[in-house]
Parts: structure tokens; sequence; C-alpha cells
């Protein structure tokens, strides 16, 4: 039979019975639905974590002084015997014949202090950084410049702030008028140099990474914090360390673990006194992590989608057998077995594609408001949307063509005779 | 009257089965219609007249014995070819109407030219002029529940008559219904089988109804008793043609 009439007939039994077509609707409906939003939350943290990996800067090495030990987050290092790293640790990390796999390292020494501007204040993570801080680090400059070498040999008094620190100290003015006044850090006076570009996610890993300010490294021990000096060197918090290659993480950590081994004077059968952590790690744990996390979603969403595909194949089959007496009549006045089975594959297709649609509307309402709610970018996928239609599609039609077969296979006098 | 036979059956047998139980409905019925013939099958409950209405209109098999419409063996058909039968040369009309539920009678009456792909302004035309020829013109946009018992079962004639079929079987059209809607169907299939010259087959429990007639087939037990002609058939078509001009003016 023409598509159309089917098309018609379809629409019309629909329309006759509103509400079960509703409610077979709706098994779809939140199938579809919660798929879409669950699925979409999973990718949304997901690319969060990566976001906030890639802030922190690629191919990344932390080298830290003492040993990390696996006894509990209580007690990170255990301080028998580790001596602190040094600028000259940091220096030696840069010899390209020894630690080739290298491409940068910044040292970097940090504090907290409280910034003053005017009366305006605010407390920060104040970071001693030498210039390629920025490039290691991905922090780049909004407005006025970074800092330079000269800075560092100079030890000026110059500092970088983060977006969020402009935004404590001086809320409304831009930040080409912020450049070149004035702040305390701890009561000492600093020319600002520049804002740092809006790094966004706050609260990610090593803190708010817009609440910084940065300093010449040289200005931050001597001038600023009055850093320990040992072995004739100041001491440093961290050496970052960026390896050339992803490939190439697990050669460089090992490489500068054998030149700050030997300057340290580590025995043979001693354990490091430092740590090299490596980027690459922690992705892989929190990769890991978000896998799982998508995986219960994606299973939440997949119970419902069952479930909702149950109650598909309940009305169905309930629609279905109270219509017998309509298939018998229709084949009583000429219906062919054909026509039967394309009335009932376009009902249920006809349903599936409404009640998918609505699913996805409301999939995508659901997944924005959670978005909104959670403050975080939730992505739903052409996958996802294709997926839940597909299913539900699927069921629809299964559990719509599989009775309506057995009633178009009856003789229109059994047919006719069911109750 | 002419001596083609439009239905030939011959030794029929009907056997259902329950279980263990074989229930012999019809026990090798024989008999042939003719052309323009209008026929009242009678008999008690149970003797077999629906499930050999239902053997006749194509919606039943026999068990055995043989079935000639207009020559052509019913029991080489194929499925699809049966309904062809059922769309194009039998129009079947059941006690109970058997309407499509909150479906016009206008949508009813359509349904059968939608199974024959008839273009949709046609079969809307058709489908009005049926309903009008069984006075149910002013009714054409009712759903089914709103019409009275014997206007559903006028409009399930004008469905049964749409596509023009040969033949209108009838099993029990006047069962649900009080005489004078009865005497309306009567009108209209005499009018059908006089000027349309249609053949009609119908049950009936009434002999007042049987009266319409010209021959009356008696079943008992699965099997014909008694095949006659009726001497002086009742006329219901003056009545039916007044109540159809009522029905119009009103
Ligand atoms: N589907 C069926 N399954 C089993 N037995 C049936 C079936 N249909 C009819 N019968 C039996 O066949 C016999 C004839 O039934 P049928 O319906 O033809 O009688 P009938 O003459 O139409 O009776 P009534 O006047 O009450 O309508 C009955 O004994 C009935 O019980
Ligand atoms: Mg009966």
């Amino acid at each position: 039979m023409q598509i159309t009439e089917n098309l018609l007939i379809a629409l019309r039994s629909l329309a006759v019975n509103k509400l079960r077509s509703i409610l077979t609707m709706l098994g779809i409906i939140i199938g579809v639905g919660a798929v879409i939003a669950l699925i979409s939350v999973g990718q949304g943290f997901e690319s969060y974590i990566n976001q906030q990996f890639a802030s922190l800067g690629t191919n990344l090495l932390f080298v830290v002084p003492g040993q990390l030990n696996n006894s509990g987050p209580g007690s990170a290092r255990s301080s028998r015997g580790a001596q602190p790293l040094t600028m000259d640790d940091a220096e030696a990390l840069r010899d390209v014949f020894r630690v080739p796999d290298v491409a940068a390292i910044a040292p970097a020494y940090s504090r907290s202090g409280l910034a003053v501007a005017g009366k305006k204040d605010t407390y920060t993570t104040v970071d001693g950084v030498t210039p390629e801080y920025g490039s290691v680090r991905n922090f780049k400059v909004d407005e006025g410049e970074f800092i330079s070498n000269s800075d560092v040999s100079g030890r000026s008094r110059v500092a970088l702030i983060g977006s969020r620190v402009a935004k404590n100290l001086f809320p409304d003015e831009p930040y080409i008028a912020i450049v070149g006044q004035t702040i305390k850090i701890n009561d000492i006076p600093f020319r600002i140099k520049g804002v740092l570009t809006e790094k966004g996610g706050g609260g990610g890993f090593g803190g708010d990474e817009d609440n910084v300010i940065l300093i010449p490294i040289s200005t931050a021990q001597s001038r600023l914090f009055s850093a320990p000096v040992v072995r004739g060197s100041y001491v440093v918090s961290v050496i970052y360390a960026q390896v050339v290659s992803e490939d190439a993480m697990d050669v460089a950590a090992d490489e500068i673990a054998e030149v700050l081994r030997e300057r340290h004077r580590i025995n043979f059968k001693d354990d490091d006194d430092f740590t090299v952590i490596n980027q690459a790690d922690l992705i892989a744990v929190f990769g890991d992590i978000t896998a799982i996390f998508t995986i219960v979603l994606g299973s939440i969403a997949g119970i419902s989608l069952v479930v909702g595909g149950i109650g598909i194949m309940n009305i169905m089959l309930v629609s279905v057998t109270e219509r017998t007496r309509e298939i018998g009549l229709r084949k009583a006045i000429g219906a062919k077995r054909s026509d039967i089975l394309s009335q009932f594959l376009i009902e249920a297709i006809v349903i599936s594609i409404i009640g998918g649609a609505i699913g996805i509307l409301l999939g995508v309402l659901g997944s924005v408001l959670i978005g909104n709610l959670a403050d975080m970018t939730t992505v739903v996928t052409p996958g996802a949307v294709l997926l839940a239609t597909g299913f539900s599609l699927a069921v629809g039609i299964f559990f719509g063509i599989y009775p309506a077969t057995r009633a178009a296979r009856l003789s229109p006098i059994d047919a006719l005779r069911y109750e | 009257m002419t001596e083609i036979s439009v239905i030939e059956i011959e030794n029929i047998t009907k056997v259902y089965r329950i279980g263990d139980i074989e229930v012999h409905a019809l026990r090798g019925v024989s008999m042939q219609v003719r052309e323009r013939e209008l026929i009242a099958i009678m008999g008690p409950s149970g003797s077999g007249k629906s499930t050999l209405m239902n053997i006749i209109g194509c919606l039943d098999k026999p068990t055995d014995g043989q079935y000639l419409l207009g020559g052509q063996d019913v029991g080489e058909m194929d499925d699809n070819e049966l309904a062809t039968i059922r769309n194009q040369k039998i129009g079947f009309v059941f006690q109970n109407f058997n309407l499509l539920a909150r479906t016009s009678a206008l949508a009813n009456v359509e349904l059968p030219m939608v199974y024959s792909r008839v273009p949709r302004k046609e079969r809307h035309r058709r489908a009005i002029a049926a309903l009008e020829s069984v006075g149910l013109g002013d009714r054409i946009h009712h759903k089914s529940n709103e019409l009275s018992g014997g206007q559903q079962q006028r409009v399930a004639i004008a469905r049964a008559l749409v596509n023009e079929p040969s033949i209108i079987l009838a099993d029990e059209p006047t069962g649900n219904l009080d005489s004078k809607s009865g005497a309306e169907i009567m009108a209209i299939f005499q009018r059908l089988n006089d000027e349309n010259g249609i053949t009609i087959v119908f049950v009936t429990h009434e002999p007042e109804i049987a009266r319409h007639t010209r021959r009356i087939i008696r079943l008992a037990d699965g099997k014909i008793i008694s095949d006659e002609p009726v001497r002086q058939p009742k006329l219901a078509g003056k009545r039916a043609y007044s109540v159809r001009a009522r029905d119009l003016t009103e």
C-alpha cells in the first residue's frame, strides 16, 4: 500500500488512542532523554579533565624534593635524609648532553603572600619563576610582558598578576590601566609588569591558577621570602621539566634522576631523595577514572533505555492484542497481510520518531541544565543521539512487528472472534 | 432469472478441534446460489449457520469439500487472492456491525477502498454515495459510537457495497436490532437485490425477516434439512423508501 495512505492510517489510529500513544512514547522519551543527558555529562566531565591537564602544560615532569611514599596522603613525603632541590640542581638539568630529552627547565619557589593595592588586599600564591615558566606551565600574558632574564638577574621587583588577583585588587579597571601600577606583596612594593590570561576551570589541580602572582625567582628567594641556601645555592620548591615529546617521558625522567642522584651523592643501593612525577601517569589515572565514570553513567542510561524498551514492548503487545479484532476486520474487508504489517510498522516508526525527537529535545535541555547547575560544559554527541534513537526505533519496530505478524497471520475469523 | 451459479459448494465439512474433542460444525453441506438470488439461512443455534457463512465469505476455510466462487476454486487460492476476493467480490455484514471505533462513518465506509487503492477523491465520492443510498447522507461525519444500532448496521452495509461486490453476505444483520430497524435493513437488501442485481445471502432467526426473501435454506446439526422457495415474499420496499425520504428531510 502507498506509504502516505499507511501514514494516514497510522496517524489516525495514534490520534484515536491518544493516551496509549503518549504512554508508549513516554518509554522512548525517558530512555532517549536519559541516554543523551547522561552521556553528555560523562563526555563533559572527560573534556573538563582534559582541559585541566592542558592548562597545566603539556609533556610535563614535576620534580619535587623527598620521596612520595604510598602510606597515604597524610605523610606524602618522608623527611629522612631528604635534601631540598636547589637552583644549581635546576641548572644541572639544563645540560643538553646529560639530559637530552628535556626541552625546557623551569624551577619555581612558591609561598603564599598578602597582596595590597590601595585599600584592597588579597591572599594569593606567590610563585618565584624564570622566563621559561610561561611556556612550560602554559601561562600567557594578556596585557604587558612576561618576566625576562634581566628581571631575574637584576632581582627586579616586578610582578605578573593572575586574572582573579586583578579582579580582587582592581575590580573595575581595564588590564591596560593596571599594568604599571604598584602593589605591595608582604609590604614590599612591586611594579605590575603584566596581567595573565585567564585559565578558567577554577579549583582544578594545583589550586586556582588564576589566583597567582608571578615574580622573578631571584626576587622571591632573596628579597621577599629569604629562602634557605643549601650547598651554596637557593632552594626551590619544584622543578618543572618539559619533555621534547610524549614518547620520551620515561627516558627523560630517568635522565633527570641520574643527574640528581649524582649531585645529591646518593648511594647505589639507596632510594632517590626526590620524586619525578610524570604528567602522563596522572593523565592515565584520571583517564581511567573518567572512563569508569562514563561507563557508570552510560549503564544507568542504558538501563533506563532498556526499561523504556520494556515499556514500549508492553504497550505494543497490549495494543496489538487489543486490536486483534480491528486487524480481523481489516482483513475481512480486504487488507492483505502486508497491509497490516506495514500499518503497524509505520505506526511503530511514527511513535519512535516522535518520541525520539521529544526525548532528544529533553535530553539536550537536561544536559544544558546539568551543565549550568554543575558549572561544566556538557557535550551532546551525535553518536549518543544516534545510539538512543536507533535503539528505541529498533525496540519500537521489533515489539510492534512481532505481535502484529502474529495477528496478521490469523485467519480473519479467528482475529474477529478474539476476545 | 439466469441459471448461472455464483456460489457452488460441494460436500463442505468443518471440524473444530478443542483439545481431544472434535466439534462437527458442518457435516457435508452442498448448495448452489444463482446470480441475483436473495436467500435466508435459518436454523437453531449451533446448527452451523455462521460457520457456513464464514466459509462462503472466504473468512474461514472448510476442513473438506469444494467451494467454487464464480467458477473459481477457492481452495486453490492463496492469502492475497482471498483478500482480493473479500475486498472486491463479497461484501460481509456482521451481526455486531464491526465498525472501527471512534472513527467517522465516512472513514469506515472508505476503508475497503483504501485496500483496493482507490484514489482519495473518488473514495470520498463513492463513500458518500454509498452512505446516501442507505439513508445516512446526513450522518457521514458521525463517529460510529455516535450512531444508533440500526444506523451502525446501515454504515456496515454501505461499507459492504462500496466496492460494488456481486455478493453480499450477512450473518444475522438484524439480530441486534428492533423490528423497525430490521425492516429498514430488509428494504435496503431488497432494493440492492432488485435494482443493483446483487446476490444476497443472510442468516436470520426471525421468520418475519426471512419472509422478505424468495428462498429459505434451513440448517440443523451441520446439515441442510430443507431448501424451499417463499411463496409470497414480503415487500419492505415501499416502507423503506418512505423511511429514507423521512431520514433525508429530518
Ligand atoms: N471457533 C470455534 N471453535 C470451536 N467450535 C466452534 C467454533 N466456532 C463454532 N464452533 C462450534 O460449531 C458449531 C456451529 O457454530 P456456529 O457458530 O456456526 O452456529 P450458528 O448456527 O451460527 O449458531 P447461532 O445461531 O447461535 O449463531 C457450534 O457447536 C459451535 O460450538
Ligand atoms: Mg451464528
